[in-house]
């Protein structure tokens, strides 16, 4: 099984990783290696929409993990949007993600980031 | 219905695991069925090709998968350090994300998906017995 991934900026200090295919042992360098390079930029919010992802391993996880942790050690967040029921199944079995943070839509999503791209500016 | 897999080293592990969701997607007519397994098979197997031969000579596993109207069965065999994964403690999973450790994820995963998982040791040989029944 293979793993695309690539990445879109969209609102400012936010970025959109874009996963297709499997999350797996044998894929897992490959979006290590996108998260290491998104990492590196001045983000506030890391989206990965797993819309187009059908399979999740652990080996997969830790790399969401590292994500999360990531994104929280900057005070910033990550976000998933649009699992599928599989891929979801595994998030509540390891209780991966925070599941406040996984959003069903796209459109929940835009809300949501409404919301926090308000905040920030009212903080400045 | 048997089917026979061998493996030795990671490098052969998504090969093996194509074949083994493929019999059992052709099996059972189940796709769902067949990732599930797979994703058994592959932490399942990850753990034995990690960490089963840390000092001496790589000898891989023997998975034994069996098809039948009401269940699927995968055999894991292999000649490596004794280890129950079933005698692992769980993961804490109502951690904080920060403090989460990243191990003992792919035994909690099995454990989960499947209906009955057993571990025995066989002289030199580890035997995890892993069942899932079809609905």
């Amino acid at each position: 099984m293979s793993l695309n991934v690539r990445t879109e900026d969209s609102r400012s200090f936010t970025k959109t990783i874009y996963l297709k295919g499997s999350l797996d042992t044998e894929t897992v360098s490959t979006f290590d290696q996108e998260l290491d390079t998104v990492l590196e930029s001045p983000l506030k919010v890391l989206v990965l929409d797993l819309s187009e992802l059908a399979y999740l391993s652990s080996a997969g996880i830790r790399s969401m993990f590292r994500a999360q942790k990531s994104m929280k050690a900057r005070a910033g967040k990550a976000l998933i949007v649009n699992p599928k029921p599989a891929v979801q199944k595994v998030f509540e079995i390891v209780k991966a993600v925070d599941l406040s943070a996984v959003f069903a839509s796209v459109q929940e999503l835009d809300k949501y980031l409404d919301t926090i791209q308000r905040k920030m500016k009212e903080e400045e | 219905m048997k089917h026979l897999f061998e493996l030795t080293q990671l490098s052969e592990l998504a090969s093996v695991l194509d074949a083994l969701a493929s019999a059992v997607s052709k099996g059972t007519e189940s796709k769902e069925l067949a990732d599930e397994m797979r994703l058994i098979a592959e932490e399942a197997l990850t753990n034995v090709l990690k960490y089963a031969y840390p000092e001496s000579e790589p000898r891989g596993a023997k998975v034994t998968l069996s098809v039948d109207t009401k269940e699927v069965g995968l055999e894991i065999r292999d000649q490596g350090l004794p280890f129950d994964p079933l005698a692992k403690p769980p993961p804490e999973l109502d951690a904080p994300i920060e403090e989460r450790e990243e191990g003992g994820l792919g035994i909690h995963l099995i454990k989960s998906l499947a209906d009955e998982v057993a571990y025995v040791r066989e002289g030199e040989t580890n035997v995890l017995r892993i069942t899932k029944r079809r609905l």
